[in-house]
This record gives C-alpha cells, structure tokens and sequence, in this order.
C-alpha cells in the first residue's frame, strides 16, 4: 500500500514536473520569439540575482547536512562581509567615492579573501560560543540561538554603521557590451564568473581535499566519522568559515554591484536563500546552488512578464508542489543519518 | 596488564543506565566474544571503549594509558578502531573514499597504499567495486567494505559490532574467516556478535552480558559447553 | 498608516524642553477682576522622542492664547497641557486617560489635539460623550471623519451616538494620492507611469488614489506590487515599467516597507532621472538615502500647507518667532495648532456673548461644540476653515516636496528633511515646491 502510494505520487509527481516544465519552457520559447533583447535582459537580471541567493543558500544547505541547525544568522553573516570590506577598502585609501580603474584590481582580489577570511572566522566564533555549547540540547535551543545570533548581528552592524544606506566605491567597470540583441555589463559578468569560481573551488575542497571529505564524513554520519578519527568540532568549524566565506563573498559581490548595503539586507535575502537551499534539497550542494539560480530566474520573470505581486506566489506554490511530490527537494536532502 | 581493560565501567543514557560495572580485558593476539541479547549492552560497552560515550563510572585503560575520557578522534589515533553496528558507512561516498576515511587519522602514505591493497586482498569483492557509490552496494559487501574501512586505520585492536548481521550463511562464512585471517596477522580483535555459537567457535575467550552486566567469562570451548549458555543463546 | 510628519522638526528634544521652560510664552496674567478660569486643554506627544513633534505644536496654542491677551470677557484664559507619549513614543491609552483627566477638570471647555491618528481614534470614543470638542492640528488619516469602505472603524461608531465633537484643520491622506496625480500628470506632464506599491493597507490604498486621479486626468499606468520581505532586486520591474513606455514612477508605500529601495536602482538601468514620486510614506530621511544616486527627482506629498510658503502667515511666524526663541520651538504644526486654538477661542467667545455660563461646564461645553462646528470661513493663518459635517476643513491643501541638493547651511537649520546625517545623501533635502487646496 505505502509502496503503491509512494508509486503513484512518483508517477504523478513526474507527470506533474513535466507538464510545468514544458509550459514553462514555452512560456520562455514565446517571451523569446516577442522579445529576445527584453528576455536576455530579464535573464541577466535573474542570473545574476540567482547567483548570489545561491552564494548564501550553499551556506544555510552546508550547515544544516552537517549539524541540522537552520543557522538563521546566515543571512546577517552575508551582510557582514560587505560591511567588512568597506574599512579594508578604506585602509587601501579607496573611499566611497572612488571609481573604476584597472590598479584597483589587486586589491580588490585581497579584499576578496580578507572579508572570506575574517567572514569565516567570525562565524567560526558564532558556532563556537553559542551552537557547540548546544549541541546536545532539544532542538528548539539551538535553534532560537540562532535567531538570537541573527538579531545580534544585525544589531551589532546597525551600531557600528548606523541605519543608512552605505554607499559602495565604484570598484567595478560600469562598461557595457551592447547590441540589437543583448545588454550586459562588466558588473553582471562579474557577479557569474565570482560565482561559478567559487561554487567550482568549493565543489573540488569537499570532494578532492582530505578535509571536504572529513567535512562530507562528519555531515553523513557524524558517529561513523568519529570512529575514524575524525575530529568533528574541526569539520564544523571548517563548514561554519567555508559558509561564511561564500556569504561573505557573496556580500561583498552584491554591495559591489549595486553599490550600496544596509545593516538589514540580510532579512530578505537570507529568506531567499533558504528557500533556495529547500527547493534543491537541504544538505545538498549542488542543490543549493540550483534552487538560487532557479529563484532568481523565476523572480525576474514573473517580476517582468506578469507582476511582482505574483512573484512570491509563484516561487511558494513551486517549492509545495516540489515538496509534495519530492520532500527531499530537486536533488534530494543530504541529511545526517540516524 | 591486558592490551585493553574496562574496569567496573557504568554508562547511561540519560537516566537510563545501560552499562553496571562491566569489566573486561582484551589482550594481544586474541580474539575476545562478547555475547548476549538485544539490548543487553554490547554495543554501548563499544561506544565507550571508543569515546563515542563516557563512562559516569569505571575506566577504560588501553596499552596502560587511561582513556576513560579521551576524545573519539583522539582514541582512533591511539589504535583502536571499531566497526560499528549497521556498518554505517558514508553511503554517498565512493568504496574507496569510505576506505580512504578509514585511514583518515594516518598520514604515512606509502603505507596506505600497502594496507589498500591488503584489504583489496581480504576482500576482493570490494576491490571490483572501489569506485562505486558506497550506498549501492549489497549487504555482504557493505559489511566487508565497513570491516575494510575499520582495518584501514591499521588499528592495535579492532571492535566488531555485529559483523554477521543479515548476512547469507555463505557470507557469514567468509567473514568470520576473515576475522581470523585479521587475528591471525596479529590484530586482536573484540567480537560482539548475536550468533553465539559462530562467535564463541571463534573466540580464544568471551564474556556474556546480561542486562549491562558481565553474567559470565570463560574460554570460548569453556562457554560454548556451559549448559546456561547453550540454554540461553544457543537455542539448545 | 502615516499620521503626521514627525520628520519636518529635526528637533532635539533636551533643547525644546528647556526652550519651553525658559522662554515660553505662558498662558498670560488675569486681570485682578477675573470672573473665573477658562482652559483649553492639549493632548499631545511631549518627550523623549516625540517632544520634537509635540512641544513646537504646544507652543502654537499657547501663542494663541498669548495674543488673546491671556483673557476672554474677563474670564482668565488658560491651556491645561497633557503629555500622552509613553517612552518617547504616541500612547493611544495615555492619551485616553489624559482626555479623561480633562472631562474631568470643570474649567477645561474644549481641546487642541491630539497629534497621532492612531490616539485619536481613541479618544474620540471619551470625548464625544461629554461633548468636548477636540481639534486636531496634524490627524491625517481620512477614517476619523470619512466614512470609506478602506478604513477598518468608522466615525460615527467612535462618537457612539453622539453629536460630532472632533474636527482638524489639516486635509486628510486620502487627497495626498490625486494631488500628486495632478502634480505628475499636470505640472510634470507625465503621461505614462508605472505605479508600484508594497503590499501595506497604506501602500495600496494611497496607489489605488492615485491610480484613479492619473486615469481620470489621462494618463495611462503600469501597476505593480512587491513584498518588502522577499525582494532584493526590483530591476526586472522597473525594466517592465521601461518597457511599457513609462517616464516616472509613483511609490504607493512607506521608507520601511522599501518603498525607496527601487529609486537606488534606477540610475543603473539608466533611469535615475525619471521622477519618483510618492506620499508623505517617503518623505523621510531614510527614502533620501535609500534613493542612492538618484535621490534628485524625488517627490511627495504631506497632508497640510506649509506654513512657511503662505505669505499672509508670514508676520505671525515672525511675531512668534519673537515670543518663542528657542531653535527647535517652531514646528511644522505651529501654525496648524494655533488656527486651532483660535477657532476654540472664537467659539468660547460666541458662546460667552451669546449668554452661556463657563460654570455650567457641560452645557457650556455643548456651546463651544456647536459653535466650532459652525466655523465658517474662519481666515486663520493657513487658509481659510470652513468645518463640515464631518469635522474636515474645507482648506483641503497638499503639499508637495522635492528633493533638492541644500547647501550645508540650509541643511543645518533642520527645518527640512534631509538624507541621513554621516550618510552619503545628507545633503540632498525636500523641499517645498507647490500646493494644492482640494477645497477651492
Ligand atoms: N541512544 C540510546 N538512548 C537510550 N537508550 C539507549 C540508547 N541506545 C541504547 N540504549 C539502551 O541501552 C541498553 C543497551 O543497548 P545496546 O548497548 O545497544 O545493546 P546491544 O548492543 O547489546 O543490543 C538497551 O536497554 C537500550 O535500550
Ligand atoms: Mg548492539
């Protein structure tokens, strides 16, 4: 009967998928053939936008097969890198007014790896002083402590720069390549290639590094990894800093691109983000990175082609009837095993 | 003084107490059973020889240090190595990931290599499936590949949990005569299995546990003769 | 549901408080002959945060109270203050339990106040029954006196049965939507626009009044909503907006709901220059910064005249300047208060002449009641008020304000709402450019 049951929902689930994939294939093919500049705008804006969800989703999806915790902070800690780099740019003597020139570019890439660098510690820190203690507590503890963590955050960034918009240098060249047919900027191209860079780097740690796959280990059986001595609180310390240096990264991308972060960013964003992380299947990778590039794209079109009064609408009803027919999320949950 | 010693060890789940002063010793070159029903502790007695759990009382004392509460991690590195009930292998990883995790706490690479190979020759079943998903493999092969990985981490004592468990008969064979092949290349070994007479047939020595405490100990022959024994988990 | 513009009076509150205390005009000496004490109590937000919004407004009643030379026919004239703000902040029940304390004190014959809609809405409920007329300087929201299917309550379930007791001397949010449709289609000569909101009672309602003047005017819209929560990137809206044909935008929505996250969009998509227009949801110091680089171009609206572009109030802003000298002592509801107070006074006055006596507190109180409702082409400082039956002026003037670049002086006198101080846009500020008076 449970298989019978299990079999028709999988029948009608991929009968489903596949009918909402075709309208929405042609639904794209039709917004093609009427505007091919308006939909490869669309994209641009979607694609770039995914990019960064998915710089955060991969964080929540990390932490959560490692530990199960939602770390709520997360959004907060994607916020901070941005808020990191603005006085690693000043002690560069690059203020806010400062614009685009090719000298920059040096340290602009050391500023990358800073904010990831101090990022990651910095949620090293958080994992530290307020989950580890936590760790065999009801769920509900550390869980609240993470929403707390992301009041503090959040809080401690509003002090430090109070609540006004802070306005980015221009490091980034406003050049754009047009033509009849497509539009992008420098900007756009940046925000893909920093991305997919780093999706690929994180993609060859965890499965080619002797830590990614203690890290792997840890998330899949974190017993079975003790028993081959593997010291857990260091694969969690090392999920915690690779996280937060994507989100970090991902920060400074976003303040890079639209030239402007606030201390609070990280409310909607995260949200985002984690539903991007469920719709690819939390604890998966891969997932993550696809449920963020898929909420971006879908967010712009629907955006665009029918009314943002829709979007969220839309995005909702995709991730229940993923659910539904798939609780594990597109590619599946990577959780820890019982 | 024995290689490996629990002495009048208590552990707890929460309020539950599973373990009441249970000691034990293993010593080189032997191959200890530890026998009993469901839930009489077995495992558990494991888990805290690995410092997966910590004894509320008692020691555990291994080659003369105390290690009644030193980290897993650490006590891995110290040579003791279990292979746990169920297997649990990192199903999503590749048979020779799993092995290579084995390894894990080592850094003697060449060595690594020389003790792959070995295992491959333990189990060469699990050689024609080194880079297959470690989540697709059979039962049987699940359970070498889980005894495989144990041995990667060239232990000086290696704990079995259950390691005939859902096997075939055909396949139990071939396990337990890896289990001597593994004692017979100098590992001791600490066998807990359900299949007391296969276990006990084995075992230079064993222990029976009955509800968290040791009820008996003896030789293997010692035990398998007992008339309590063979009443009680020989089905005779 | 924006009630009053506490933005406009950049005040620091320490600085208001010893102003009043110091150099405030008191309410008057009484004649030694005084047949007794007549008050006119004020109900409005005094410290802490909202001393900025409530003081400069106390000082408009008491200016008037002042210039009435402190009496009426020999009666002693006095205004009997209540603060109803709790931890800096508008309390709906500290202002009931004021109103109360008013009911309750038999020389109170009438009230300025209170300054939030939200408190208000709560003290009409205990005022209507003891006929106590309340006159509010600065209460913007419609539903107090207008009867729309939009509001949640409605005017007469506040008066319970009673005659109308609560009237104001400002127009109402409502009007703030067409004002700026006729602004945008009229002044600007915009045709097209996209018109967004962001999903708020007040977002929505604000849009959908605009929405209909721009049509009724000619022009055509794009509409669109966002949910503040989830929305990062408002790009692909906008470039819908573009696509459509749009040269401006309306913002149905308040600085915290987002309404001004898409203006710092703009400039990237290459329309930073179109007009972005909205309600007084935005003319805030946090809309000038969220407008990032496109902070120029920005307008909306307030419900109310700014007392400082009418030229005929232009001697009494300066007599009361002279009586009030403190930096921060003149707000943006001085000048409404005192027309208020005024209206009170001319009130008290009919009913003294026509007999009444102060001592029978509630039927004198009825007097007053009745003759403000009567007001009728009252030339106070800001217009001229006639009530209807409603209790709404029929001086129905929306402001509009841009968003210009000051220099730092104008920024630092802090009479207008500039960008956030430290901020890249503080010195980009609105500032006053037209009204219109629905009432003509
Ligand atoms: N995680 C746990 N939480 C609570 N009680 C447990 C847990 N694991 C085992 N127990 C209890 O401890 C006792 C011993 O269990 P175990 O060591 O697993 O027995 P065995 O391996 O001999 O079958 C049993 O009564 C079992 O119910
Ligand atoms: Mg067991």
């Amino acid at each position: 009967m449970q298989r019978l049951r299990a079999t028709f929902a999988g029948d009608l689930g991929t009968a489903l998928f596949s009918t909402l994939g075709l309208l929405a294939v042609g639904w794209v093919v039709i917004l093609a053939i009427q505007s091919p500049r308006s939909l490869i705008a669309t994209m641009v804006i979607g694609i770039t936008d995914g990019a960064i969800y998915a710089l955060i989703a991969l964080g929540y999806t990390m932490v959560y097969g490692i530990i199960e915790l939602i770390n709520f902070a997360h959004g907060d800690v994607f916020t901070l890198g941005g808020f990191i780099a603005l006085p690693l740019f000043a002690a560069f003597g690059i203020g806010p007014g400062a614009h685009y020139s090719l000298v920059f570019i040096p340290i602009l890439l050391l500023v990358f790896v800073l904010v990831m660098l101090i990022n990651g510690l910095v949620n090293i820190t958080i994992e530290r002083v307020a989950y580890r203690p936590l760790r065999g507590a009801p769920r509900l503890a550390p869980l609240i402590t993470a929403i707390g963590m992301a009041f503090i955050l959040e809080g401690t960034m509003y002090l430090w720069r109070g609540p006004v918009n802070l306005r980015f240098p221009d490091l980034i060249s406003e050049a754009r390549y047009t033509n009849s047919l497509i539009d992008i900027g420098v900007k756009d191209v940046m925000v893909v290639v920093v991305a997919i860079f780093l999706v690929v780097m994180l993609s060859l740690f965890i499965n080619r590094t002797k830590l990614g796959k203690a890290m792997r280990a840890t998330a899949q059986d974190r017993d079975a990894a003790q028993l081959m001595g593997i010291d857990i609180n260091r694969t969690i310390s090392a999920t915690f800093f690779i996280g937060a240096a994507l989100a970090g990264a991902g920060g400074l991308v976003y303040a890079l691109y639209f030239n402007s972060i606030r201390f609070d960013l990280g409310f909607s964003a995260g949200l985002v983000a984690f539903t991007a992380a469920v719709l690819g299947g939390i604890g998966n990778i891969e997932g993550a990175a696809l449920g963020g590039l898929l909420i971006g794209i879908i967010r712009a079109l629907v955006d665009r082609y029918i009314s943002a009064s829709w979007s969220d609408v839309i995005i909702f009803a995709i991730l229940i009837i993923v659910l539904v027919f798939r609780p594990t999320g597109l590619l599946g949950m990577r959780v820890p095993e019982k | 003084m024995a290689l490996l010693e629990l002495h009048g060890v208590d552990a707890f789940y929460g309020r539950v107490q599973a373990l009441h002063g249970v000691t034990l010793e293993v010593d080189k070159g032997e191959i200890v059973a530890l026998i009993g029903s469901n839930g009489a502790g077995k495992t558990t007695t494991l888990r805290t020889i690995s410092g997966l759990m910590h004894p509320a009382k008692g020691q555990v004392i291994f080659d003369g240090q105390d290690i009644t509460f030193t980290d897993a991690a650490k006590i891995v590195q110290l040579g003791i190595c279990q292979s746990p009930e169920g297997r649990r292998l990192f199903a999503r990883m590749s048979v020779l990931d799993n092995l290579l995790m084995g390894a894990y706490s080592r850094s003697d690479r060449a060595n690594i290599a020389r003790d792959l190979k070995h295992v491959y020759e333990l189990f060469p079943r699990v050689e024609e499936r080194r880079s297959q998903i470690a989540g697709t493999l059979s039962g049987g092969e699940q359970q070498m590949l889980a005894m495989g990985r144990a041995l990667m981490a060239r232990p000086k004592v290696v704990m079995l949990d259950e390691p005939s468990l859902g096997l075939a008969p055909i396949l139990v064979e071939t396990i337990f005569a890896v289990i001597k092949e593994i004692n017979d290349e100098g590992t001791p070994v600490l066998l807990v299995e359900q299949n007391a007479s296969k276990a006990l047939s084995v075992a230079h020595r064993a222990y029976v546990l009955e509800t968290g405490v040791v009820a008996k100990e003896g030789t293997g022959r010692e035990l398998l003769e007992s008339e309590d024994v063979q009443k009680a988990y020989l089905g005779m | 549901m924006r009630t009053a513009r506490l933005g406009r009076v950049a005040a620091i509150a320490a600085f208001a408080i010893v102003a009043v205390a110091c150099g405030g005009g008191g309410s008057g000496g009484s004649g030694s002959g005084s047949k007794g004490t007549i008050s006119i109590g004020v109900d409005l937000p005094e410290s802490g945060a909202a001393a900025s919004s409530g003081l400069p407004t106390l000082d408009g009643v008491k200016f008037a109270v002042q210039k009435a030379g402190g009496s009426i026919d020999g009666w002693t004239l006095t205004v009997e203050n209540r603060d109803d703000a709790v931890g800096g902040s508008y309390n709906a029940d500290k202002g009931v339990q004021n109103v109360t304390d008013l009911i309750n004190n038999n020389n109170v014959v009438a009230m300025v106040g209170p300054f939030n809609s939200a408190v208000g809405k709560a003290e009409i409920p205990i005022a209507a029954p003891a006929h106590l007329t309340m006159i509010s300087p600065s209460n913007t929201n419609p539903c107090l006196t207008k009867d729309l299917s939009s509001c949640d309550y409605h005017p007469a379930d506040l008066r319970k049965g009673n005659p109308n007791n609560y009237f104001r001397v400002v127009a109402t949010d409502d009007l703030q939507g067409p004002a700026m449709a006729d602004y945008a289609f009229t002044t600007l000569g915009i045709k097209k626009i996209g018109i967004l909101d962001e999903k708020t009672v007040f977002g929505v309602g604000i849009a959908n009044a605009f929405q209909a003047q721009y049509q009724k005017d000619g022009g055509t819209f794009k509409r669109d909503s966002f949910d503040p929560k989830t929305t990062t990137d408002w790009r692909a809206i906008l470039n819908g907006f573009k696509d459509f044909g749009a040269t401006a935008i309306y913002v149905g929505g308040t600085d915290d709901q987002s309404a001004c996250k898409p203006r710092g969009q703009m400039n990237a998509l290459g329309i930073g220059s179109w007009p972005y227009l909205g309600g007084d949801g935005i003319e805030t110091s946090q809309c000038i910064d969220d407008a990032a680089d496109s902070a120029n171009g920005v307008s909306a609206t307030t419900a109310g005249a700014d007392a400082g572009q009418i030229s005929s109030a232009a001697s009494v802003i300066t007599d009361y300047k002279k009586a009030f000298t403190g930096a921060n002592d003149y707000g943006a509801y001085t000048m409404s208060a005192f027309d208020a107070a005024n209206i009170e006074i001319q009130a008290i006055k009919q009913a003294l002449d026509a007999g009444k006596d102060p001592k029978k507190v509630n039927d004198f109180r009825e007097a007053v009641r009745v003759n403000v409702s009567k007001t009728s082409g009252y030339a106070g400082v800001l217009g001229t008020t006639t009530f209807d039956a409603n209790g709404d002026t029929s001086a129905k003037i929306i402001s509009v304000y841009a968003v210009k670049k000051e220099d730092a002086a104008a920024v630092a006198k802090g009479d207008l709402t500039c960008g956030k101080a430290g901020g890249s846009n503080a010195s980009f500020c609105f500032v006053w450019v037209k009204q219109f008076n629905f009432g003509a």
